[in-house]
Order: structure tokens, then sequence, then C-alpha cells
């Protein structure tokens, strides 16, 4: 369960968060959706313990994040945008370092390992340098690092970057499977209609606010569109400015 | 030649350089101090005359043999020690920021643009911090231009010689010796084997020249005015005619080395790295253990991975070696003279620090996901900075063992000095408040001042555990420093937590 209550995050004099307040249940996959820049990416850092938040309060399974980032970290999984890691360890090494920090016994993380890396086609490429790895490899190995410790809460920023179909239904299937194990979770992605796909709620927030929540169905109702683009591009007023750019684009090119 | 472009370029990737480093400072607190450290580093020529300034008296030191004397044979020695500082700095300076520029990405942005980003930029962004350096040996310099003239044009040559022959030699270490990335795997291990074998002869060559020059300065002053090899050449010269012959020599072969090697770490820096292709299902090897002991074997692993990381890490070894050899080949080593040098390692042991902290440089956002406490990271990263003194006093201890069986009862030392010198200097760079985990921006030639610090830190702390040592009889004087020494590491473990 995530409970976020007014949460404001200040770069400088800058807000990337401003009086931020939503929640996520048990079991439910909530899409954070907005234009760059709007906070998303904040927003997660800040609930995975990364950052402090400058106002307002986030908490993860009940734990405040400012006060308890450890015990916080300890129940999140993170899969970072562009992740980054240890590329002169090789991808075995890395988990094994995973592994260790979190905590997790070793026959248990041999179980969970097999399984992970069978379901992701990594046997090949574990004694090799993650740095080695091709850029959708590395992603997999990012989504295991994220969930090898069988987190309650997963916190996923444009996690399905890089991974081929194939990939990424599989890793839809991960999703709904750990959905149903009660597992809370937030899923950021510009790809609106994998989010109508994977999401049971999304929230949009422009300039750091949120601007709407509901289910996809609730907010294409509202708004009177038919998907989740068309409802992403009106809400963020971002309709009559896209008409205008492909006009002028039209002209000019 | 050097044009307006080429320099705005290298100020771009200088700023870039700095920004990335305090961004993963955990000690900077905000976006304003971010911003206001940035701005400070940018500004390079104040920066420069800074550093300037505080390498001076420094220099100032090395040199004062030189003013009070009145045998050009003194004069001569001094210049020579004074000519290899620059030059192991050089070295240093370039093997670390080529590794750090590597690991950063630095160039990264530019590769798609169509600018002509070239070799000499890497050379004009390197010597940003290299030129300050040339005050240590400034006050040597200046004596020599006032009162001999003509020997002193010859030593600021050979100065600028020595900087260039370390700098040279650094990017020799980091293109031969440096981290390729493979694919992984037992071949790799060969090589990394080999790299480490070969860069250890490679620093071997620099300390036969240093044993040399001592040997030469000892023993035979009227070599010294004929030496051809560098630093002994910037002695000679009193000889100015065959000096500066000497001198057009070795410009002759660095110049061209020079040529040839930073295009090879130009074209290494912005080599794409190989992308791994499909091979067959591998065995691997699982395992859990505690976070402390993982977090040291990444360390390591990385370390000897990048064996242009390894310069620095191996350098307590380096700075020990020559007076370990010149003691064994006089006397043997005797149970002061082991503990001496268990001392000395233990000290110059923290010069690793700067290979310690930037192994997480790419990647401490990754580590800031996982539950570590700031408590875990800084005890991995002491035992990180202690294993090679560590390791290094115990073949001490078992080679004074050797001429001295008493010896042996110096055991405890090699563990305790090391870890007390780690401690100390850890503890102080990550003594924020915070509990976040981050990579504190230190480097010895930009923080000079903060490594003086550091050094006298550690000297109080050794003084103290040495005080009974040297001055009590064995029986009492070796239980009583060991008792010491075990408070204040207990001390500093406290303090930790």
């Amino acid at each position: 369960m995530i409970s976020v209550k007014n949460l404001t995050k200040y770069y400088g004099e800058k807000a990337a968060v401003k009086d931020l307040s939503f929640e996520v249940k048990e079991g439910e996959i909530y899409g954070l959706l907005g234009p760059n820049g709007s906070g998303k990416t904040t927003t997660m850092r800040i609930l995975s313990g990364i950052i402090e938040p400058s106002s307002g309060r986030a908490e993860v399974q009940g734990l405040n994040v400012k006060e308890h980032p450890v015990e916080v970290k300890k129940k999140v999984g993170f899969i970072p945008e562009n992740p980054k890691t240890f590329e002169s360890l090789t991808t075995i090494e890395l988990f094994n370092l995973i592994g260790s920090i979190r905590g997790i016994e070793e026959k248990k993380l041999r179980k969970k390992l097999n399984r992970l890396v069978k379901a992701f086609e990594l046997e090949e490429y574990m004694n090799q340098y993650v740095g080695s790895l091709s850029f959708g490899t590395k992603q997999k190995v990012s989504i295991i690092s994220a969930i090898l410790h069988d987190p309650e809460v997963i916190i996923m920023d444009e996690a399905m970057n890089g991974l081929d179909p194939k990939m990424a239904k599989i890793f839809r299937e991960i999703l709904f499977n750990l959905k149903n194990k009660g597992k809370s979770m937030i899923f950021s992605t510009h790809v609106l209609p994998l989010a109508e796909m994977v999401c049971d709620r999304v929230g949009m927030i422009a300039g750091g606010q949120l601007i709407t929540e509901g289910t996809v169905e609730d907010l294409k109702e509202k708004s009177h569109e038919k998907d989740l683009e068309d409802v992403f591009l009106k809400l963020t007023k971002s309709e009559t400015e896209v008409s205008r750019v492909v006009n002028a684009l039209r002209g000019s090119m | 030649m050097i044009q307006k472009k080429d320099l705005k370029i290298v100020m771009v990737l200088y700023r870039e350089l700095q920004y990335r480093a305090a961004e993963k400072d955990p000690s900077i607190e905000g976006e304003e101090e971010l911003k206001k450290k940035i701005k400070e580093a940018s500004n390079v020529k104040k920066k420069m005359l800074k550093q300037s300034l505080l390498f001076l008296p420094f220099g100032l030191m090395l040199s004062t043999p030189m003013f009070a004397a009145d045998e050009e044979g003194i004069i001569a020695a001094v210049m020579t020690s004074v000519a290899v500082v620059p030059f192991v700095f050089a070295l240093y300076n370039t093997v670390a920021q080529c590794a750090q520029l590597d690991s950063l990405g630095v160039f990264e942005p530019l590769k798609s643009l169509p600018i002509d980003v070239r070799s000499k930029q890497l050379s004009l962004l390197l010597s940003i911090d290299l030129i300050p350096l040339f005050s240590f040996a400034l006050p040597a310099v200046i004596y020599l231009l006032i009162f001999h003239p003509l020997n002193g044009i010859l030593a600021a040559l050979w100065v600028l010689t020595g900087f260039l022959i370390g700098h040279t030699l650094g990017f020799v270490v980091y293109s031969e010796f440096g981290f390729k990335l493979g694919s992984g795997g037992s071949s790799d291990l060969l090589k990394t084997v080999l790299k480490v074998a070969g860069l250890i002869a490679f620093m071997g060559l620099f300390f036969a020249w240093n044993f040399l020059q001592d040997v030469l300065i000892a023993r035979a002053d009227m070599l010294l005015r004929y030496s051809v090899v560098y630093p002994l050449s910037a002695g000679a010269i009193f000889d100015p005619v065959q000096n500066f012959i000497t001198l057009i020599l070795h410009l002759a072969l660095i110049i061209p080395l020079y040529l040839y090697v930073v295009n090879r770490v130009w074209k290494r820096l912005l080599k794409k790295k190989e992308v791994s292709i499909r091979k067959k299902k591998s065995q691997y090897h699982v395992s859990s253990k505690s976070a402390v002991r993982s977090l040291l074997m990444k360390d390591l692993k990385m370390l000897f991975r990048r064996t242009s990381s390894l310069v620095g890490f191996l350098i307590p070894i380096l700075i020990i070696l020559p007076q370990v050899v010149m003691s064994v080949q006089d006397d043997g080593l005797t149970l002061l003279q082991t503990s001496a040098f268990i001392f000395l390692l233990a000290a110059f042991g923290i010069m690793a620090l700067e290979s310690i902290l930037s192994v997480d440089s790419n990647s401490i956002d990754f580590l800031k996901t996982l539950p570590l406490k700031k408590k875990t990271y800084v005890e991995s990263k002491v035992l990180s900075l202690s294993i090679i003194p560590i390791a290094v006093s115990l073949v001490l201890v078992g080679l004074g063992t050797y001429f001295d069986p008493i010896t042996l009862i110096t055991i405890p030392y090699a563990f305790l000095l090391p870890l007390i010198s780690s401690s100390i200097v850890l503890s102080y760079l990550f003594s924020y408040e915070d509990e976040k985990i981050g990579i504190p921006d230190f480097s010895f030639v930009n923080d000079f001042l903060k490594f003086i610090l550091l050094m006298i830190l550690v000297g109080i702390a050794f003084g103290a555990i040495a005080l009974p040592l040297f001055t009590l009889p064995i029986l009492y004087g070796v239980p009583l420093s060991y008792l010491i020494a075990c408070l204040v590491l207990f001390y500093l473990y406290l303090r930790r937590n």
C-alpha cells in the first residue's frame, strides 16, 4: 500500500512536485502518467527512498519514506528509466551482490534467480559483464534486480523500455501475477495503450500536480474521449499545441 | 594549434566533469549548494591560481636545502628530487583522470555533434589540474633563475619535460593497461592477471630509476653531472651543453610517443563498447554473503578489472617498495624498521582513497535503490582501503621475521594500523549527518589541504600508538601500543555506529 499526501519537492526554487496526493491499494497497478518534466520520476524516486521530499508525507506499507528510507527500500523494488549499474561485474555477480545487500538467503536466491533468469532468457548472459549487454538485456537485468527480493511494492519508471514484444508480454504476465499476490505497483509510461492494458487506475500529473485520477474507463467517460491518448492530450492541455505544431511542421517539411 | 573553440569545448567538458562529480557528493545539500560548488569549481583561472598558491609552500619546503647550499652537487641533488614530484603527480593524475573521464562518459554528448573533438582537447582538459603542480618546482626554479640563470632555464625546461614524461607515461598506462570491456569469462581473467603483472613491472621501472638516483646521489656525485635519464638528468644542469643535448634527446623520444599514445587514448575513450552476443548457456554460481563482504569483493573485482584504477589502488606498495628494498639490501629488516614500514604503509595507504571511491562513480544511483545503510557502505570502504596495506604489511612481517624472529610480534600492527588510518579518513569524509550514501568529491590534487589534514589526523593517532613502542622496552611498549591501537579502532567503530 502506498499513500502520498500533499507531497512537494523543490529543486532550488523550482517545484518538481507540488502538493501531490494519491493512494495505491494492495493488489493494484497504478499508472502515473504525465508529460516530460511533470514530476513522475521525482515522485517515484521519493517513494523508493532515494530522495527526500521537501514537505508532505509519503508512506510505503505504513513506513514514512523520509524517516525510514532503508526500511522502505527493503519493501520496494524500483526499476529506473535509465538503469546504470556496475558495468564491470558479470550479471550473476551483480545479482549475488543485490542478494547479499538485501539479505536474501542463498537457497531462496538460487530458486528465485533460476526462475527469473529462465523467464527472461538470460542464461547465456549470466557470466558476461553487464557493461557488454545490449540495452534491452540490461533492462531485463534491471527488472530482475528489482523483483529478486519479492518486494511488497514495485515502482516502475518506463520499465518496458527496450523490451521486445515477447519479453514485454512475459513481463506483463509477471506483473499480473504479482498483482494477484497483492503487490502494490506504480507504473509510469509514455506508451498510453500500454498503460490502458496494464493499469487498474491512472493518475495524470502535469507541473508536479495531480490533474485527474480514476480508472481508464472513468477518465474516458468523463472527458468524452475514445482512448487514453486523447484523454491525456485533452487533460494536459496539449491538444491545441499538438495541432499547431503538426500544422507548422506540415508547412515547413 | 589551439584555437578559441578548443578552449571553449574544454571549458564545457571541465564544467561537466565538475558537475558529475559534485552531484554524487552526499555532503552537498540541495540545488543551491550544488550550483555554488559547480560555479566555484568551474572558474578555471581562479581554481588554478588557488591550487598553485596552495602547492607553493610545499614547493618551498622541498627546495629549502637548495637555498642554503653553496655546492653545485647539493643544488643538483635537490633539483633532481624536486623534478620527481611533477613527474609522479602528472603520471598519477593522468591515469586517474582518464579512468574517471571514461567511467563518467563526459565525452558522450559530443560524439553525435559535428564538432572536431580531438586528442589535444583531452590534454588541455587534463592540464587544468596538472599546471598548478608546477608550484612544487617553482621555488627551486626561481632560485636557480636568479642565481644561476642559464641553469635555471634548463631546470624550468626539465620540470616541463618531467610533466610531459609523466603525462605521456600516464597515457601509456591507461591505454595499454586500462580496462577494456570484454565479454567476461576465464580469458578475461587471464588478461587481467597479465595486465596487473605488466602494470607492476611498468611501475617498477620508475622505482628502478628512483633507486638508481638514490645510489648515485649517495655514492657518485660526479656521475650526477652526466646523467642522461630523467629525473637524474634534471640535476645535471651545471653541465649546460651536454644537459641541453640530453633534454633535446628526451623531447625527441617523448614527443612522438606522446603524439602516438594520446591518439590511442582518445580512440579508446571514444570507442563504442562491444555488445555481447548470445552464447551457449553457462553454469553460474549463486551465493549470498554479508553485505560488507559482498561490497568489498565488488570493489576488488572492479579495481582489478579496471587495471587503470590499479595505479591508485597499488600506490601504497609503490611508495614503500624502494625503501624496503634498500633496507633489505643493507642489513635486513629489524623489528623497529618493520614496524616503521607498517606505520608508513598504513599512513600512505590512504593515497588509494580516490580509486576506492571512484569505483562506484557510475553506479551510485543504483546503490541508492538498495537498502544499504551508510555505516555498512563506509565499513566496506574501510576494508577496501585497508586490504592492500594489510596484505603488504603481512609480507613485511614475514620478511622481517626471516631476519629477526621477534618481528613476528608486529602481526597485529599489520591489521590494526591500516584499519585505523582507513577508518579515520572515511569517517571524516562521510561525517555528514544525513544517512544517505554517495561519493564524497575528493581528489588529492584538488583537495590537497584536506589530504594534509587527513594525514595529520592519521599522524596524531599513529604517534600515540607508536610512542610506547619507540620509548619503552619491547616487553611493555608493544602490548601498550596494541592496547592504544585497539582503543583507537574501537573509538572509530563506535563513531560510525
